[in-house]
């Protein structure tokens, strides 16, 4: 058995709008391995979500995989047609968006809604499907798990709903969970406590995660590994410690130095200059060019291969070397 | 004391009715804040942060209390009144294009508060807007853009030169970086910082983001289910923390740890915030708190001062400063 559970590569992902092409994913690879817990992170519209939607042929009308391949387990996903799509997600590739309350269906009980999941994939008969809500429902931290299969998601919190959403996607045991921002829109003690619950699931069924995070923050502190993307693209992938301790590309450092941290009073801010790209033309160059402070003539012709640069950690960028260097003095 | 703060709330008041009985959005809030100053609140969702805020420009009633702002006492203001005095006072949401009128021009946009306070001739207005423009970073092409056009952060630079057309003396920051990227953040912040100290200004600083805050402000109060449970110095609160809301609220924010050892281990309060419509009693906190007596079910704490102007709601605090 590989210990690659998922391996992307060349994603390319284009979308239609009225005034032209969307470049919103062009040519990203990444590997998942089993029982790792990979963070995504990047600033909106970097193509963190188009990516995983790419692969899980959940991309809208007017978006086109124009690229690449997804293999889970050997299997190209992409070349799936949609029925076979349809037995893989929610049942090996479970899924958690930012807002549950677009997700979870608003004329539902959240019992029969955990519990459908499970029959819909034939796993078990409709007694023991409920047992098992139940126990899920009490696996992500629901107290009365009893009482709350009953309810509707209208009488749930936001971080209920969110927990009723990880209950779903971990109905079917599936061995890879995605989270696409799943704490991101919950308050502060909140998003620790479903973080606590991600953790425990993840340390417990020995699946894979991708979680998908603008906050660093989070990404260093559950994930194993970390890709940064940028414009479309991967800048920088590495294992975590690896990541916080000498990450090689400008990007991730700028990044790195703009969170705010507390204790930061009265320290000086560099804040990033400029905007993120808008995609509205084929990349050329490194995305990140405009706003590098290490920019040359190169960078604006020449797309930056990605490639390794120290065990497990690669990085898209011309002066990765001299950046690294210069961290090291 | 009074007379050097350019703002005085005491004992601000607010009730909202609601389907299923009366919704104490904020109670009994009192604080001050003197000019060219920070005063940062924070706090999570629906603890009262947006309606204080709110309710101190007038932009909605309170039910008591008081707000003197440059010694003018806002609440006896007639409508007539208050509309001078808005000049002076100012507020920036978080979602940009809400408070922006998407048929009108960058321009048009900026411009409009010195049309409807009658400032200047055209020729000065058009002036004043091409000055504010380039003073918050918007280049000169972008003035006949609508604001749709607009990438989020220059939107929010937008709302930030029309706050400033007027040269008030206080702008309400309701969450102003909250919907944007880190990297733009981080942009807002040092021109909101900029900004204050050429201009004098004086901010309310409204973020459920703890480090940003820190970051922003000379003194924070914390809200907690509609109201401020404690108040300090900004170095005092993060230096000596009384309350217990305040500690968990401190180590929600993740670091980015430095190795695999010193990583979050994501403990955190049990629960969620209770409905203000049918708040706990004693202690609004005491459900989620970790250190509550049988006093704190039955009895409200008293605000007591526990240091050079530390004010907190606990009865607890300062017996208990280690053991969270
Ligand atoms: N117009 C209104 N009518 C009824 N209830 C209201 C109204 N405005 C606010 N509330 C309620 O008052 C309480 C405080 O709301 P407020 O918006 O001030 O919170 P907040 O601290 O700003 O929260 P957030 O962090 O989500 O912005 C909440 O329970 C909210 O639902
Ligand atoms: N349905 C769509 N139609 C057109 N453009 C889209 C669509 N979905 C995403 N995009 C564009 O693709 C790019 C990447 O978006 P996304 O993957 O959602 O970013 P994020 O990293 O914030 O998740 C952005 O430029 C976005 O505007
Ligand atoms: S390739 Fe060039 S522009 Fe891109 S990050 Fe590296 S140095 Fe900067
Ligand atoms: S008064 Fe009691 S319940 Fe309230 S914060 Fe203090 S110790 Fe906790
Ligand atoms: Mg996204
Ligand atoms: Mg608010």
């Amino acid at each position: 058995m590989s210990d690659i559970l998922l391996d992307v590569r060349d994603l390319t992902t284009h979308f239609r709008r009225p005034d032209g092409l969307v470049y919103a994913v062009n040519g990203v690879s990444f590997q998942v391995r089993r029982g790792e817990t990979l963070g995504i992170v990047g600033e909106s519209g970097s193509g963190k979500s188009v990516s995983v939607l790419s692969i899980l042929g959940l991309i809208g009308e007017n978006g086109k995989v124009v690229a690449g391949t997804a293999e889970f387990e050997g299997v190209d996903l992409l070349k799936l047609n949609r029925h076979e799509m349809r037995a893989v997600r929610g049942r090996e590739i479970g899924i958690v968006f930012q807002d549950p309350m677009t997700s979870l269906n608003p004329i539902k009980r959240v019992g029969q809604q955990v519990m459908e999941v499970m029959l819909v994939h034939r796993l078990c008969s409709k007694q023991e499907a409920w047992d098992r809500a139940v126990a899920l429902l009490e696996e992500v931290g629901i107290a009365d798990p009893h009482r709350r299969m009953k309810n509707y998601p209208f009488e749930l919190s936001g971080g209920m709903r969110q927990r009723v959403m990880i209950a779903i996607a971990l109905a079917c045991q599936p061995k890879l969970l995605i989270a696409d921002e799943p704490t991101t829109a919950l308050d502060v003690t909140v998003q620790m406590q479903v973080l606590s619950v991600l953790r425990e699931a993840q340390v417990n069924r020995q699946m894979s995660t991708i979680m998908i995070t603008h906050d660093l923050g989070v990404a260093t502190n559950l994930c194993d590994r970390v890709i940064v993307m940028y414009g479309g693209q991967v800048m920088e992938s590495a294992p975590v410690e690896e990541f916080v301790r000498h990450s090689a590309h400008p990007y991730s450092r700028a990044l790195k130095s703009s969170i705010l941290e507390i204790g930061s009073r009265g320290r000086k801010i560099a804040p990033i200059p400029g905007n993120p790209p808008v995609m509205i033309e084929p990349p050329r160059g490194c995305p990140f060019a405009d706003r590098c402070l290490l920019v040359t003539d190169r960078c604006r012709d020449e797309i930056p291969d990605l490639r390794i640069i120290a065990q497990e950690h690669v990085v898209a960028c011309h002066r990765a070397e001299e950046v690294l260097e210069h961290v090291a003095q | 004391m009074s007379h050097s703060e350019l703002l005085v709330v005491e004992n601000l008041s607010k009730t909202f009715k609601v389907p299923g009985g009366t919704l104490k959005a904020v109670q009994n809030a009192s604080f001050t804040l003197g000019p060219a100053k920070t005063l940062g609140l924070v706090g999570e969702s629906g603890s009262g942060k947006s309606t204080l805020g709110r309710a101190v420009l007038r932009l909605i009633e309170a039910d008591s209390g008081s707000i003197v702002f440059d010694g003018v006492d806002i609440r006896s203001l007639s409508t007539k009144e208050l509309r001078l005095k808005r000049k002076d006072m100012q507020m920036i949401f978080q979602n940009p294009l809400s408070s922006l009128n998407p048929r009108m021009t960058v321009e048009r946009n900026i411009k409009d508060p010195l049309i409807i306070h009658n400032i200047g001739d055209a020729k000065e207005r058009s002036h004043r807007v091409r000055e504010l423009m380039e003073r918050v970073g918007l280049s000169e092409n972008m003035a006949r853009a609508y604001p749709t056009e607009l990438s989020g952060g220059q939107q929010q630079r937008v709302v930030i030169a029309r706050a400033l057309a007027l040269n008030p003396k206080l702008i309400v920051c309701d969450e102003p970086v909250s919907a944007l990227d880190v990297s733009i953040q981080l942009q807002i912040i040092s021109l909101l910082q900029d900004l204050q100290r050429e201009h004098n200004l004086s901010y309310i600083f409204i973020s459920h983001n703890l480090a940003v805050v820190e970051y922003m402000s000379d003194a924070v109060a914390v809200m907690y289910l509609s109201e401020i449970v404690e108040r300090a110095p900004v170095d005092e609160l993060f230096a000596h923390p009384q309350h217990p809301y305040t500690r968990v609220l401190m180590q929600s924010v993740l670091k980015v740890p430095e190795s695999l050892a010193q990583r979050s281990t994501f403990s955190t309060l049990p629960g969620e915030i209770p409905s203000p419509i049918n708040p706990p009693s004693g202690c609004p906190f005491h459900p989620r708190c970790p250190l509550a007596t049988d006093i704190c079910r039955t009895t409200k704490p008293e605000e007591k001062m526990v240091g050079d102007q530390h004010q907190v709601s606990c009865h607890q605090a300062g017996v208990t400063a280690q053991v969270i």
